[in-house]
């Protein structure tokens, strides 16, 4: 049995007609994700695109193995994951990396300790606990963090930083993470056009590196189209195309926007000197 | 219109609950009975301060800082596992949909065993302990010490679950185990407000082994209830500004407490 799985350990994805819903969503509501099947192989750059409330996050969730879906079949690594024990499902979710849009950083706690967080899968928790007092790996959080160009806040507090400095933290945890899958939801969304380039590149190239499946949410186009071989266009829970960059035509990308194409145009190149998008609001809560 | 019936309801519910309680203040204010608090209050000044009594003070003040804090560490080392067994936040099976029948069944017995220890009083407790273990400060302990397991299991559950979940589920989803999701998430998010509400329990822990002296259980409270006795009131005041002390230096605990943790 052992074997069987060590054998077969390549973390492919695997959707078929998955029909999934978000929990807080009314029983009536219509369902965020409405019968998509792809298959994603190991290795693979993948960037989902579509306009806001086309189910990104939603989808993401679903190959994070976080949202149970309500028909079809999720599959990582040949598993049926809603068909493992709770035991299993947890051991299968340490392969994986989700990083949710704001980022998951207590506000009192230090950069570095938040950061070590990542590497919980794979810990035992005497192991975490000592790190806790005298943070173990202190040269790779640094140096994860040093391809944000954040090294010299590694023992800052979370909440002394600004907004883009918590989202490129929160990615910086992506290189700390033991996982095979990242599943990171709009990186780029708090960030200046600079920081933003700088970001997605050292995520590719970590990725690569280190032979992770990488599946990003992306709001800006070219971003999208130019950094990522695949690209999946998303609309209404719906698949609307599933096709390498290169063929990602204007007139696609216009339909995929049609209504919404405010969002297409705010997200001209990278070079550019567009406006960054604010900063997530963060509410710390005073206790 | 709902302002207004609640503001009837509440009426209507407090009248029979001042009936039922006998409450006439004015009944405090007759002359016979101004007489008798006025003296025994007369009493209280000037505060006893033989160097002996004072001593005995200092040696039972100690004495009760000793249950209080010995009562609320037993009452830590029940509550902290009950409540990381029992609370939400830490639930694996409910990241996705609803908790699993077994989990949700132990964490419903967690609550209810919380509730019955906490709803006997600590004065009935030591009641008990004192039959069991004999007069002195260890049944003292031992009531505080259950009692308070249940408040401080009952609140800390109610603190993780009323804070910010973001990150718990973030690290559980991403394969943490629940003792490191407390460690790394919970903990930090919510630490100065379990500080502070601990810290304020080991304050009425000082004052409730006050009223368990009365039975025997040794401390402060006993002095007091001996110096009443013996209708001391300069003994009694001394002991009442003790304990304000004593509140007061719990308090300036909390304060500083809090900050060095902000």
């Amino acid at each position: 049995m052992l074997n069987q799985i060590t054998t077969r350990n390549d973390f492919g994805i695997e959707l078929s007609h998955v029909i999934a819903q978000h929990p807080a969503a009314t029983v009536s509501a219509r369902p965020a994700i409405q019968g998509i099947s792809l298959a994603i192989k190991p290795g693979e750059h993948v960037a989902i695109i579509g306009p806001s409330g086309s189910g990104k996050t939603s989808c993401l969730l679903v190959i994070a193995a976080a949202l149970k879906v309500k028909s079809g079949n999720v599959s990582l690594n040949h598993q049926s994951v809603w068909k493992l024990s709770t035991r299993r499902l947890q051991k299968l979710r340490g392969n994986l990396f989700y990083a949710p849009q704001t980022p998951p950083l207590p506000p009192r706690q230090r950069v570095i300790t938040a950061l070590l967080a990542a590497k919980l899968p794979r810990q035992s928790f005497f192991t975490s606990l000592m790190s806790l007092i005298y943070p173990r790996d202190i040269k790779e959080a640094s140096e994860a963090l040093g391809k944000f160009d954040l090294a010299d806040k590694l023992w800052q507090r979370v909440d002394r930083l600004s907004g883009g400095e918590r989202q490129r933290v929160g990615l910086a945890r992506a290189l700390l993470a033991p996982a095979k899958i990242w599943l990171i939801d709009e990186p780029l969304s708090a960030l200046d056009p600079i920081r933003a380039g700088q970001a997605i590149e050292s995520l590719i190239a970590h990725a690569e590196e280190h032979a992770v499946t990488l599946i990003t949410s992306l709001h800006q186009v070219d971003v999208a189209t130019s950094q990522f071989p695949r690209v999946i266009g998303l609309r209404d829970g719906r698949l609307v195309f599933d096709l390498p960059s290169s063929e990602v035509s204007k007139e696609l990308l216009a339909d995929l926007y049609k209504q919404h194409e405010h969002e297409l145009d705010q997200n001209t190149p990278i070079s550019q000197d567009s406006p960054p998008e604010p900063a997530p609001v963060k509410i710390i809560h005073c206790r | 219109m709902g302002r207004l019936f609640w503001s009837i309801a509440i009426i209507v519910l407090l009248v029979p609950a001042l009936v039922a309680t006998e409450f006439k203040p004015w009944i405090l204010l007759e002359p016979d009975n101004l007489k008798v608090s006025s003296r025994f209050l007369g009493d209280f000044f000037p505060p006893a301060t033989q160097p002996e009594f004072l001593l005995l003070v200092a040696k039972e003040a100690w004495r009760t800082i000793a249950i209080a804090t010995a009562g609320t560490f037993l009452a830590l080392l029940l509550a902290i596992p009950m409540t990381l067994i029992s609370t939400r936040v830490l639930s694996i099976s409910s990241l996705s949909g609803r908790m699993h029948p077994l989990p949700f069944a132990v964490r419903q017995m967690i609550r209810w065993i919380l509730i019955i220890i906490r709803s006997v009083p600590e004065l009935i407790w030591a009641l008990v302990f004192v039959r069991v273990v004999g007069l002195g400060p260890a049944a003292g302990v031992l009531a505080i010490g259950l009692t308070y397991a249940g408040m401080l299991g009952k609140v800390y559950t109610e603190i993780l679950e009323s804070g910010e979940q973001h990150v718990a589920g973030n690290l559980m989803r991403n394969g943490s185990s629940r003792l490191q999701t407390f460690f790394y998430g919970v903990l930090p998010q919510n630490l100065t407000e379990l500080t502070s509400y601990t810290v304020y329990r080991w304050e009425c822990a000082i004052r409730a082994s006050a009223v368990l002296g009365f039975v025997g259980a040794g401390g402060l409270g006993q002095q007091l209830d001996n110096s009443m006795r013996m209708f001391n009131g300069g003994e009694v005041a001394t002991i009442l500004i003790v304990f304000m002390l004593l509140v007061g230096l719990a308090d300036l605990l909390s304060a500083w407490l809090r900050k060095i943790l902000q």
